[in-house]
């Protein structure tokens, strides 16, 4: 019998649990499923880079915080050798204001609903780096910062 | 990342080499319509581009006109550096850094987009992209403030 495994399994496997502990809010499992060096960047709104595993839990935490109900629903998933790249719609319900830079955007019970990108990388079958894109005029203007 | 995975229509030649062009079309464009010459011939004709707060360019003239000039008009020194990449079949992904100068104010922001390829050429392009470095830029900079407001206008009415 011949049987062919496909070298990207784990890869898309992890990428599954990975998207349901965020879609859980689980921190913890989260953070389970990084390394200790690894980095956090929100390309959104001059928010500083978070790096080491302390740095990008105190991030996550900030955001679930914010949004208790964060959820990420997968628009396409492409995984590579090394790392994985999530588009999705990232919505949430704001639970606090969201401070950015000083200013306070949001009251509580605004809905968000914007388009992003994940891009990830993975070594020895744990997160190293995330670096999240979205749409920071469109979060801005559903949360009334315009 | 930098890599490619063959699982689509696509090659890993033809992501590369597509990867390769953006990249050099990015590195210091001289003016718009060189940056469009050099983009162009890798451009269907149909080519549909999806950015924030835009309506979607549709075509290498829109690609022209509607985005690269207003875009140099407002930085002249606009340009931009490949951080990493990946592609899949017909589909690549660019993390790419773009630098400029509104006024005498430096701005840095970054970009993910996403190229989906036919034939080798792009078809659609989607932008995800945090625009704020360049707003900010903008509003610090009020002589800028007429060319951004004919770019937002040309929208508008574009939307209308």
């Amino acid at each position: 019998m011949t049987t062919a495994t496909d070298p990207l399994t784990p890869i898309r496997m992890l990428a599954e649990r990975y998207g349901e502990a965020w879609n859980h809010q689980d921190l913890d499992a989260i953070m389970d499923l990084h390394a200790e060096d690894c980095v956090f960047v929100a390309h959104a709104a001059g928010a500083p880079p978070a790096e080491g595993k302390q740095a990008v839990r105190e991030a996550f935490a900030g955001y679930i915080a914010m949004m208790p109900d964060i959820n990420f629903a997968e628009r396409a998933l492409h995984a590579g050798e090394d790392h994985w790249v999530l588009e999705s719609t990232m919505t949430g319900t704001v639970e606090q204001a969201i401070e950015v830079e000083g200013e306070s955007f949001g009251e509580r019970g605004v809905r968000i609903e914007v388009p992003c990108v994940d891009v990830i990388e993975v070594r020895d079958g744990l997160v190293t780096s995330k670096h999240t894109y979205l749409d920071s005029m469109t979060m801005q203007r559903q949360l009334g910062g315009e | 990342m930098t890599t490619a995975t063959q699982n689509g229509t696509a090659t890993k030649g033809a992501a590369e080499t597509w990867v390769e062009m953006f990249t050099a079309g990015w590195a210091n464009p001289a003016d718009a319509d060189s940056f469009s010459d050099h983009f162009e011939p890798w451009f269907q004709p149909e080519i549909r581009m999806i950015q924030p707060s835009m309506r979607p360019v549709v075509g290498k003239g829109a690609f022209r006109e509607v985005f690269a000039r207003p875009l140099f008009d407002l930085v002249p020194d606009l340009h931009g550096t490949v951080e990493n990449w990946a592609a899949a079949g017909n589909v690549i992904y660019i993390e790419l850094r773009l630098e400029g100068t509104i006024g005498h104010r430096p701005f840095t922001m970054h970009t993910c987009d996403r190229i989906k390829l036919r034939d080798g050429k792009a078809v659609e392009r989607v932008a995800y992209l945090d625009a704020t470095p360049l707003i900010k830029a903008v509003a610090l900079n009020p002589p800028s403030w007429p060319k951004f407001l004919k770019t937002q206008l040309r929208n508008l009415r574009r939307r209308a």
